[in-house]
C-alpha cells in the first residue's frame, strides 16, 4: 500500500481519501493531489463544495502541486534604424 | 547579396554569457556560471518587472522552506534562428514543504551577484501541505525557453 506524507505523519493512501485537480490555461498547467481523512469534517466534505482558497478541502492534511510554466519570458532586441 | 540591420544573434548569447559590459561591470570570480536560486512569494506580494534583487518582503514561509528558496542552474545560452534562449536544468522542487498563504509567483535572482533579480513567473494561487511544490520548466528552444532575447 502506497505511504503518503501527510501533517499528522506517514499514512497509508487507503487511510485517506484523494482528490486530483487539473487546470489548463495559456499560462501554465498545474496537477494537484489532495489527501483528506476518511473522516475529514471539513466543510468540502460536508457540503461537497470546494473550499475557494486554493484546495479543495480546508481540513486536507496533504496537498501537492505540479506547475509546468507555459508563458516564457522574452526580451525583444531592436537594432534602431540610423537616421 | 544586401547587408541587414540586426542585433547579432551571437551578441545575444553572450549578453546571457556575460561577455559584454557597456557599463561598470564587477569584477567576476572566475569564468563559471554564477549560481542561482528560485524564491516563492504570497498572492499578496507586489513583485515584477521594478525588482532589482531579493529580498523577503513577501515571500512565503512556512515547514520545510527555507528563505531565499532553492538553487538552480540554466543550461548554457545558445540559439537558434535569431533567438537566444536558456531554461533551468531541471525542475525546480520545494520538498516537504508547508505553504498555508496562498502563493502564486516565483522570482529567480543571482545569488552570485548580490542577490539581483533575473525574472519572476507567476502562476495559479497555491497551498501547499506536508508535500511537495514542483515547478516544470518547458522545453529550452526559441519558442518555449524560460528566457529568451529575440
Amino acid at each position: 500500500m502506497a505511504k503518503v506524507p501527510t501533517i499528522v505523519g506517514e499514512m497509508d493512501e487507503a487511510q485517506l481519501i484523494r482528490r486530483d485537480d487539473v487546470v489548463d490555461t495559456d499560462i501554465e498547467h498545474t496537477t494537484s493531489v489532495e489527501y483528506c481523512l476518511t473522516d475529514c469534517q471539513g466543510a468540502a466534505h460536508r457540503t461537497g463544495q470546494a473550499s475557494g482558497t486554493g484546495c479543495f478541502c480546508e481540513r486536507h492534511v496533504h496537498r501537492s502541486v505540479h506547475v509546468t510554466l507555459k508563458q516564457p519570458l522574452e526580451l525583444g532586441c531592436i537594432a534602431q534604424p540610423l537616421t | 547579396m544586401a547587408n541587414t540591420q540586426a542585433i547579432t544573434t551571437s551578441f545575444k548569447v553572450q549578453i546571457l554569457n556575460g561577455i559584454h559590459a557597456f557599463g561598470t561591470t564587477v569584477v567576476r570570480g572566475g569564468t563559471g556560471a554564477d549560481a542561482f536560486k528560485a524564491a516563492l512569494f504570497l498572492a499578496s506580494a507586489s513583485r515584477g518587472a521594478g525588482d532589482t534583487v531579493y529580498n523577503t518582503t513577501g515571500e512565503v514561509s512556512g515547514s520545510g522552506y527555507s528563505a531565499g528558496g532553492v538553487a538552480f542552474t540554466w543550461i548554457a545560452p545558445t540559439s537558434s534562428g535569431t533567438t537566444a534562449f536558456s531554461s533551468p536544468s531541471a525542475s525546480i522542487v520545494y520538498t516537504a514543504v508547508t505553504l498555508a498563504t496562498a502563493f502564486d509567483a516565483v522570482l529567480l535572482y543571482n545569488s552570485s551577484q548580490g542577490d539581483k533579480a533575473v525574472a519572476v513567473y507567476t502562476f495559479g494561487s497555491q497551498t501547499v501541505t506536508g508535500g511537495n511544490f514542483t515547478l516544470t520548466i518547458p522545453t529550452n528552444d526559441a519558442v518555449t525557453g524560460l528566457l529568451r532575447l529575440a
